[in-house]
Formats: C-alpha cells, structure tokens, sequence
C-alpha cells in the first residue's frame, strides 16, 4: 500500500498532463486545419480572440462574418468543421436500452438493502450517501470496496475500487474483516484498492484525473469519495464563498458523472447533513438535509438517507432515485462489515 | 436571397397531402394529463419548474410516450429528441413505463413491434457542458432532416432536462476568464443568449414544441413557518387550508433571455398531504401549479410504477 502509494506520486505529475490533455479539452482552435481550413484563416480566428474550437460553437455566426478576411462561405465551412471535431449523434432509445443492459448491480452485503435498491449499487452512475456521523456511510463504503471484487454471479463486479479519503476514516484492516466474510484473500483484496487521501477541494479535483488515467489502464468497478463535501466546508467558508464553493463543487460532480459514463464505474459519495435552523423547528423538531443544494441534489443518479437505528441497526431510506420506489431497509454493521439485522 | 431563389420560391407548387402534413403539425399536441389544461402547440417553449424530486422528469417521460407512440394507440405520432443535460436519464424507466401504456390498448404480452418502432423514435443526446449542448443546437437542422428521411415522421417536440444544469459550471467559467484575461470571455449572459437565439433559429426551419426542466430551491423558509402558524391558528389547524402560492417563492438564477423566451411554466413541488387511506403502493404525490398562464387551482398529481396521473 504504502509502496503503492509513492509510486502514484512520482508518476503524479505525467499522468495529470496526459488525463488532462484527454479528459478536459478544449481543443485548440489549430485542429481546425486536419478538416481543410486553412492556416491563414486559423491564424485570423485567433487575432479575433477565438482560440478554440468550442469558441467556435458559442460564438454567433454574424460575429465570425465580421472578422475581416474570412468570407461568408469560409465561415460555414468553419462552422461545420467545428461541429465534426466534437462527435456527436443522437443514441436512440433502443440503443440506449442495450448499454442500460450491460449496468450490473454491485451487493452491499446486505439482502434487505440490495432489495429496495434492486440488486445492489449500480454501475454507470452516481449514488449519494447521506446522514448523520455514525450513520454507517463509511462502513458501507468499505464493505463496497471488498464485494465489487466479488465475481459476478455473487453480485459482485469483478473489478479494483478506487477510494479518495477527505475525512481520514479509511481503515484497511476493516478491508480484512469483510475478506475474510466473503472469502477473499486478505492481501489481494487490499492490493485491489487504490486509496488516496484528498487534502483539500483542488487536491480532491486533481484526483479525479489521477483517477482516470488509472481507469485507462485496468478494470475498475466502484470508485468511493468519502466525503465529498467534507472539504468544501472547510475550504468555504460564510455566506461570502457560498457562490464559489458552488461553482466548484458542480465542476467536481460533473467530472465524476463523466467518469460514470467512461468507464462504467459505479460512483458512490458520501455527503454530510446541516440541521435546518429555522422557524418551523420549533414544531417539527430538527430536521437535517443534505448540503450541497441544488447542485448535489442534481448530479446524483440515487439519493439514500442513512440513520441510526437501535444497537448496531441502520436504517437506509431511498430518497430520490429515477426508478427505485421510496422505501427503507434496516441493516446491521458488524465486524462482518454491512449485512442483515439478525431477529 | 437572389433571383432564381425568389423565382423557385414564388413558382412552387405543394400538392394537397403536403399541405394537410405541413398544416396538422401546427395543430396543438393533444397531451394526456397532467400537461392537458393548457393547449401546447409547436414554438411554445415550457418550462417545468421545481425541487429535486418533484416529478419532472416523470412528467418528461409521460409526455414523450404520448409522442412516439402511433395515433390508433391514442399517440400523436411525432419523434422526440431527449437532450440530457444532468445525465442521469433512466431509459429503463422509460421503457418500463412504454410497456404499462402498449399493454394498455392490447393483451399482457405487448406488441414487440411497437414498442420497437417507439424505441427507436426516442431520440437522446446527452451534454456535459455548454460547449456540447451548443453544438448540439448549432448541428441540429441537419441531424433533423436525416431522422425525418429514416423514420418517415418528423422531430416535433424537445425535451431539455434541465436548463440550468450548466449554470454553476458556466458562472465558473467566467470566473476564470476574467482572471486570465482572456479576450473572448464566457459569459453566463452570452452562453444563455447563443442557447437561445440557436433555439430561435431552429424553431424557424424545424418547428417543434418544446419542454425544458429547471431545478430550483424553495426560500423564504422563515416567512413559510410565520404563514403557517396564523394560518393553522386561525383555521383551527385544517389540513385543507389552500396554500399562498406566495410561500413557495423561489429565486430565478437563469438570465432574462432565457426567462421571455419561455412562453409557459408550471411549477411542480412535493404535497405536504397523502390521503388517509392510500390504496396505492409505491406511489409519490405532488402538486403541479400553472404559473403562466396562471391557472387558479393546482392540480395533484401521483407518479406510481404505471405512471404520472392527476389524482382527483
């Protein structure tokens, strides 16, 4: 693990160029030149302060007719060599439906959680986990790590988790324990883990392309971010940074969501609770909900609240989801990691 | 426009069964409820407004359904462009729900060839940023004319959920740009201003109705409480007391382009009431409110597995 982890280090700085030359455009307005536009009309786009191609598309077609130079059916010509470098195309919904069928379900170790959420936590998209402290979001988490290493006909995914720490809660012997449960080899098992510590919100950022650059290379099934909004109340803070602190956290939401779709990865966050302080807590007693906002709110395919229940017993409730009904599980966390409330 | 333009425009001749297509797809869509109290026709702009969750993409669905779906099956026979700009569409819900309306009209065991046909007239885009939405938008006109000449029907209605969903990202970028320096600057006005006349100018040559989605968040929390205490005080705590639409105010945050191009919203939120006795399992209750035109009476809606239906 540890010697794991200075590897990525040294390497950091050349995959963070190479991620960053794949993942994030935006293309340089030269590649314009490989569709047949010319050299010359390239260099008057940049003199008119279009750099890239993506400029290209918001910029109104009566503004590239005033730059002088380029005539009326240069510009169309631009325009659609523009639209070609950025493959695009409509996916039907049989198509769509076909990709739907290669989403597998990943088990949580508990039967009555993997049934209200229909077989477990899905691939190909974003879940959000949320609660109170010792709510059970972090035991969940590494029971995950263990069971998408299962094969696929025991609910499992049969790829690496990937887990970026903001808290410092990552604790590998847990990892032991649930092995030992599904039978797993203790040492592979945490060989099978990429664990990262994030230390602040641009460091979590960078970790995502980090991430993707490992995604490349070998099979991943779960990628965990706990918390993921942790260091934004640290990084953030008052009323004055409230916008900026969105504008942040929506980048980092969307490149998870782009990560999703790549590369099939079942995304799971974790996200704090702010208790509501307002009038109406005089009549209905504290209510908490998840931060985030709109934002969070939005980019997460699957909304579950967690909260404690009696002992060791937790209570999942599905809160959002496009295609889970609203319902609840209890659970029970043991040294087994997460698994069904013994009667 | 030059002269042998105008002369092929003024000597054309359409014969009557062109006619009659080109006139019906200017007719209103027909929608089934919860869309049914206002007649929508090609060019109106929709806006589905409320929190996370409140249906809208159920409402979304429904509507597309009805679309793709052929008019003996009680459908108006249109394809449908899906642009998912929050990414996280569920075609299986779609699917799922495509199944409860065929098997409707027929037997249990649904008729495999519609729903192949109604599959394959869904069409879905899906944009991570700005940049790919516009492109979507600027390369539109030709993509449509390729689904007209495959499908033997026309694209007549765009759903876009949701409009705002770049709006974090946008202002992002701006905020950077103003810090490098950069020339040509991102503005979250100019963004919205491109999204909007590229819009336009696709409504003019492919003329469409369209339905967009915004997320927004309730506020005036306090005021919310202070109203509900005088008024369950004065009503004697009535679960039927008929809210002020005013304690559900919430903050536009899209820029005033988009905001006149919308020529109808409605706005949809949780219900606070369940009935006593709920017959249904798996069922979610909302109100949906006509905001413009504005309608007097909300309407209550339930989405269950078969669906999104308005409860009376």
């Amino acid at each position: 693990m540890m010697a794991a982890t200075m590897e990525q280090q040294q390497q950091r700085p050349q995959q963070q160029d190479e991620a960053e030359e794949i993942q994030h455009g935006p293309l340089p307005v030269e590649q314009l030149q490989a569709s047949g536009i010319a050299a010359t009309d390239v260099k008057k786009l940049k003199d008119a302060g279009i750099c890239t191609v993506e400029s290209v598309a918001y910029t109104p077609r009566k503004d590239l007719l005033q730059i002088k130079g380029i005539s009326e059916a240069k510009v169309d010509k631009i325009i659609e060599a523009a639209s070609k470098l950025v493959p695009m195309g409509f996916t039907s919904a049989s198509e769509l439906h076909a990709q739907r069928d290669a989403i597998i379900q990943i088990t949580t170790g508990s039967t009555e959680l993997d049934k209200i959420l229909e077989g477990g936590v899905e691939t190909g998209s974003i879940t959000e986990l949320y609660g109170e402290f010792r709510s059970g979001k972090t035991q969940l988490c590494h029971t995950l790590c263990v069971t998408c290493q299962l094969p696929l006909d025991q609910g499992g995914g049969e790829g690496k988790a990937m887990y970026i720490d903001a808290e410092g809660t990552f604790r590998p012997q847990r990892l032991l324990q649930i092995a030992d449960r599904f039978g797993l080899n203790g040492a592979d098992v945490l060989e099978n883990v990429a664990y990262a510590r994030a230390y602040n919100t641009d460091h979590q950022s960078r970790l995502l392309l980090e991430a993707a650059s490992m995604m490349v290379e070998t099979r991943f099934a779960v990628m965990i971010v706990d918390s993921a909004t942790a260091l934004y109340r640290t990084d953030f803070s008052g009323r004055g940074e409230l916008s900026a602190r969105q504008m942040h956290l929506a980048k980092f939401l969307r490149s998870l969501q782009k990560l999703a779709d790549e590369f099939g990865v079942a995304i799971v966050i974790t996200n704090q609770v702010v208790s509501q302080v307002d009038g109406s807590a005089v009549f209905a007693g504290p209510q908490i909900k998840p931060i985030g906002g709109n934002i969070m709110a939005h980019a997460t395919t699957t909304r579950l609240a967690l909260r404690k229940g009696r002992g060791e017993e937790r209570i999942c409730k599905v809160i959002s989801s496009p295609c889970l009904a609203e319902a609840e599980a209890r659970f029970q966390i043991c040294a087994e990691g997460v698994s069904d409330v013994k009667d | 426009m030059n002269k042998k333009e105008i002369e092929k425009w003024i000597g054309g001749d359409e014969s009557a069964s062109e006619m009659l297509s080109r006139v019906s797809s200017m007719r209103p869509f027909l929608f089934p409820p919860p869309l049914h109290r206002v007649p929508l026709r090609v060019g109106n702009v929709v806006e589905l407004v409320g929190p996370s969750p409140s249906a809208k993409t159920h409402i979304l669905i429904h509507a597309a359904i009805t679309s793709v779906l052929p008019k003996c099956y009680g459908g108006l026979d249109h394809l449908v462009l899906f642009l998912d700009l929050d990414c996280r569409f569920d075609i299986a819900r779609f699917s799922q729900l495509l199944i409860h309306r065929i098997t409707q009209h027929g037997t249990d065991s649904y008729d495999k060839t519609l729903y192949a046909l109604c599959m394959a007239r869904f069409l879905y885009v899906r944009c991570y940023d700005s940049f790919e939405f516009l492109h979507t938008l600027r390369t539109l006109h030709c993509r449509l004319e390729k689904e007209k000449e495959v499908h033997g029907v026309g694209v007549h209605l765009l759903m876009i959920d949701s409009i705002g969903a770049f709006h974090w990202m946008d202002r992002a970028s701006m905020f950077l740009s103003q810090r490098e320096n950069s020339k040509k600057k991102l503005f979250l006005q100019t963004m919205s201003e491109a999204v909007v006349q590229n819009i336009r100018k696709l409504l003019q040559v492919h003329p469409m109705l369209i339905i967009a989605t915004k997320s927004v968040v309730f506020g005036n929390r306090y005021s919310t409480a202070s109203n509900d205490v005088k008024v369950n005080m004065e009503e004697g705590c009535s679960k039927n007391v008929a809210r002020n639409h005013q304690n559900f105010q919430y903050r536009e945050y899209m820029p005033s382009v988009w905001q006149s191009f919308v020529t109808h919203r409605i706005l949809v939120r949780s219900s606070d009431e369940h009935p006593v006795t709920t017959n249904y399992q798996n069922s979610s209750f909302y109100l949906l409110e006509w905001l413009l035109p504005r309608l007097s009476f909300p309407d209550k809606i339930v989405v269950k597995d078969a669906g999104v239906f308005v409860d009376s």
